[in-house]
């Protein structure tokens, strides 16, 4: 009996001790944006072309997720980890710290900079960025991206381009451009300036190329343009129209819009072989075609159901279904990366909204508030979108990211601004 | 080769004997522990009547009248049975009725301690709640455990990750939120035991649900 009993307490002290831990299960939380601080850049010698610094946290402050602390309120400007007092920073509210130097070594940059947690006093990584001397602003970008991913889980893509026309009218005369600059809307580059319209540039899948359609010829036709020596190449010359390119994502092919059989259709280009193949036959319209991300698959807009709605093609069968069904008018679509969210323009009240759709749940969202918006195009990350709108009459970019918790204008030098298409990463 | 067996078994004989001897010297030391700390628990009482006076007044006076209902409960049954019973047998329903009534008691102390720990969790999920700012890439489904552990001033003096959700970043979010509370502050009003048993060593679980995706 006396063994027994020991036993039986024997079990019960290892049964407690494997249970001392009280379990508690946090379910909520908030979402606020992250609280970082950018110290500027410490370095020796002259005035830097840049403010590195400044450049990374107006990104951040861009993307919506973050919230940087103003320089003026910074108590001290550490170089190095061991000058930081994290005291100084938790007083400001900072969650996340990034520090760094840059050091001239040659005709290179060279910035070793940090990321770190404020109230935990740990290091979160060190890295090391190197450039030529022109590279500063692809440097801050590229450590802006490094700093985003770490915090949010998420891809960066500051170091992408944007491509977008300009129109400007002066003497009864419209110039057009088709330009590159970088997503935040600097080092702004000439690619194409024509008399004639140009619309709907569409990236090569290495962002080295483009697409888009000219009317220099007299009638809509399709190029494709190599941004670093401006060699270019007419592809369409049909009768009708040529129109809405769209690059696959696994670079073979180009879906493309040909009304040369009477009635637009959806057609795809081989770049390899230089062969037209048409997808779709239908007395409706079919236009707009884009990509799905594994190059299997398109979307488009068509009005065969009575109103212009928005269907997937599947290229291997031919397969075509509906797949919005909300509102009498949705078109211009885009699949986000992710595959899952389909960026549109919704018609409600009479007003023309960036609208997104999850392909999975159905759920419909509006993203902006203004009105005639239209292009959007997707973050090479999901993250946010670009489209055109209309501010005092006047064409203007505009960023949502896709929780729609941030908006803001991208600011146009001159003329009307349109059909914006963000680079692929 | 047999020879070579035996010596074997006899060691091998002697290392469990030896093990077994020490096992029990280990196990008969913790008895005595075990009954040392059972006679503690009876004295505490009036400590943990103190506590409740902080928290939950109202709840202890309810809790105060269940007391004399179980008593009228045994009378009734007791009074018939001592004209054909011998006295033995009524000293050991007496006994009996006792050990009841510290086993009552005991559960109600129990029940009282389980109140008190609750409230503090909950006052520890609010205060991580507040200061849990999820990255964007989190998803429902994802779950991250740690293990913080804390002194009687409620100090957070150190946190662990258990288990990672697979999303550094989700998990950073996790930690970061218990650092940016620093102190559980109320936890000093805690009586020392109940601290010591519940909330020294916390584990906490990261399982967001208020979330879209």
């Amino acid at each position: 009996m006396k063994k027994i009993n020991l036993i039986i307490i024997l079990f019960a002290f290892i049964s407690l001790s494997a249970s001392a831990e009280l379990s508690i299960n946090i379910t909520k939380g908030i979402d606020n944006p992250t609280k970082i601080a950018i110290a500027p850049l410490s370095f020796y010698g002259n005035q830097l072309p840049e403010d590195t610094s400044r450049i990374i946290e107006d990104n951040l402050k861009r993307s919506g997720l973050f919230d940087p602390i103003s320089r003026k309120n910074m108590l001290s400007f550490p170089g190095t980890i061991k000058d930081i007092y994290f005291r100084d920073w938790k007083i400001l509210g900072a969650e996340y710290l990034v520090i760094g130097s840059l050091i001239l070594s040659g005709d290179f940059y060279e910035i070793t900079y940090s990321l770190l947690e404020v109230h935990s006093s740990r290091l979160v990584f060190t890295k090391i960025a190197k450039g030529s001397k022109r590279q500063l602003r692809d440097l801050s970008h590229h450590i802006s991206d490094e700093v985003y991913e770490a915090i949010t889980g998420i891809e960066g893509a500051f170091s992408t381009k944007v491509a977008y026309v300009t129109s400007l009218k002066s003497n009864n005369k419209t110039l057009y451009k088709l330009m590159v600059s970088d997503v935040d809307g600097a080092r702004e580059r000439l690619i194409l300036e024509s008399n004639h319209p140009i619309m709907s540039p569409s990236w090569s899948p290495d962002a080295k190329e483009l697409v888009y359609v000219s009317f220099e010829t007299g009638r809509p036709a399709v190029f494709r343009q190599n941004l670093a020596n401006a060699n270019r190449k007419q592809l369409t010359n049909f009768r009708g129209l040529n129109g809405a390119p769209s690059w696959s994502p696994d670079g073979k092919k180009l879906a493309l819009v040909l009304s040369k059989d009477g009635n637009p259709e959806i057609y795809t280009f081989d770049l390899r072989k230089e062969k037209f193949i048409r997808h779709t036959n239908h007395f409706a319209i079919d236009t707009e075609p884009n990509w799905a991300p594994d190059s299997k698959s398109l979307v488009f807009t068509s009005d065969r159901g009575g109103s212009p709605q928005i269907y997937r093609l599947t290229l291997k069968n031919g397969e075509v279904q509906r797949l919005t069904f909300r509102g009498s008018y949705n078109a211009r679509p885009r699949l986000a990366s992710n595959g899952r969210t389909l960026v549109m323009i919704h018609r409600s009240a009479h007003q023309f909204h960036i609208a997104t759709q999850d392909l999975v749940n159905g759920d419909l969202r509006i993203l902006s508030n203004t009105s005639l918006d239209e292009s959007p195009t997707v973050s090479p990350n999901s993250a946010m979108l670009l489209y055109a709108t209309k501010i005092n009459n006047r064409g203007v970019l505009a960023a949502v990211s896709l929780d729609a918790g941030v908006k803001f204008l991208l600011p146009s030098k001159q003329g009307d601004v349109r059909e914006p298409a963000w680079s692929p990463k | 080769m047999n020879i070579l067996f035996f010596t074997r078994l006899t060691s091998l004989i002697l290392a469990i004997s030896l093990s077994l001897i020490l096992h029990l010297v280990v196990i008969y030391f913790l008895f005595n522990k075990w009954d040392e700390g059972i006679k503690i628990q009876k004295v505490s009482p009036p400590k943990y009547l103190q506590a409740k006076l902080v928290n939950l007044d109202e709840k202890i006076k309810k809790k105060i009248q269940p007391k004399p209902k179980p008593k009228p409960k045994p009378k009734p049954k007791p009074k018939p049975k001592p004209k054909k019973n011998n006295e033995n047998k009524i000293k050991h329903k007496i006994l009996d009725e006792q050990e009841t009534k510290s086993l009552q008691a005991s559960k109600q102390l129990e029940l009282e301690n389980k109140k008190i720990v609750s409230s503090y969790s909950a006052y520890i999920i609010e205060r991580i709640e507040a200061n849990w700012n999820r990255p964007p890439s989190a998803r429902r489904g994802m779950e991250s455990k740690l293990l913080i552990r804390l002194v009687p001033t409620g100090q957070v003096i150190s946190v662990k990750l258990l288990k990672t959700s697979g999303n550094i970043a989700f998990d950073r979010s996790a930690e970061q939120a218990v650092y940016k509370v620093g102190s559980f502050d109320k936890l000093q009003q805690l009586d020392i035991q109940t601290f010591e048993k519940n909330f020294r060593k916390l584990q906490l679980v990261f399982k967001p649900n208020d979330l879209r995706l």
